[in-house]
């Protein structure tokens, strides 16, 4: 693993690792580094869950103000794109670079209509949360039994 | 079970670490932790930063989509040049923590010179 994160030319000669004892391969960052068209990256990584009034997405956006970000919301489907601008000053030695930088874009397929129009989005410690309210048809419906 | 186990993962945060002529930066992506949770040590050439991270929903959340766990951050590095310990600082901001690392400068001694006539 240790080399999987070295591999890319990254001079290792004064840091160099200790106890990596296993990383999560979702956030290997393999998935997404490299420039190839072919090699997209997969960023941000989304959880997304509902209860009976919402939908909800999660993801982890760490340095980014909601100023970088674009939520779309078209029917049912979710998109989240953005740019992580980062510029290294001159006369920096690099060491290691696995931070996710540049452009990306996500799509997702909602399981129900929402209210485009009521989608709330927080942005706190880097977690970004949308809350997507289901439209009224989305909704359980509750069935009222009456008694004869 | 899933959950028991998932919820005691400690994930490895990505880093950037640039050098400059008299320090090291260090960039860690730390999103979800609260600048009060977050622990950091530098002992014998050794840095370590960790930080809790407390689940943000309930057990029983039922996720259509889940690309990601959430658990505690911890990631070791050994620094082979002499740091100021001192003098690190550390800032956390929107879900990254920077910490600046001097370089211990050799310290110009005064040589005091004695001149004995004879």
């Amino acid at each position: 693993m240790v080399a999987n994160r070295t591999q890319n030319g990254l001079p290792l000669n004064r840091w160099q690792q200790q106890m990596e004892s296993f990383f999560d391969e979702v956030l290997s960052p393999q998935n997404w580094q490299g420039n190839s068209p072919f090699n997209v990256p997969r960023f941000p990584l989304v959880n997304l869950w509902e209860d009976d009034d919402n939908l909800y997405a999660e993801a982890e956006l760490p340095g980014f103000s909601l100023d970088d970000l674009e939520i779309y919301v078209l029917g049912e489907e979710l998109t989240i794109k953005g740019e992580r601008k980062v510029s290294d000053e001159e006369d920096v030695k690099v060491h290691r670079r696995e931070r996710v930088r540049g452009k990306f874009e996500r799509v997702f397929r909602l399981p129900t209509s929402v209210s485009a129009d009521e989608v709330k989005a927080v942005l706190a410690n880097g977690v970004l949360t949308l809350t997507l309210p289901k439209t009224p048809e989305a909704k359980p419906r509750k069935i009222n039994i009456t008694q004869e | 079970m899933q959950a028991t186990l998932e919820q005691k993962k400690t994930y490895t945060p990505h880093a950037d670490i640039v050098e400059r002529e008299n320090d090291f930066v260090l960039y860690l992506d730390l999103p979800g932790a609260k600048s009060d949770s977050i622990d950091l040590q530098y002992h014998d050439e050794t840095l370590t930063i960790e930080a809790a991270i407390e689940p943000r929903q309930a057990d029983e959340t039922k996720y259509f989509a889940r690309e990601y766990g959430i658990g505690n951050y911890r990631r070791t590095f050994r620094i082979h040049e002499t740091i100021d310990d001192e003098k690190i600082e550390a800032r956390y901001e929107q879900g990254v923590l920077k910490l600046t690392l001097p370089k211990k400068q050799a310290q110009p001694k005064k040589i005091q010179v004695q001149v004995h006539h004879g």
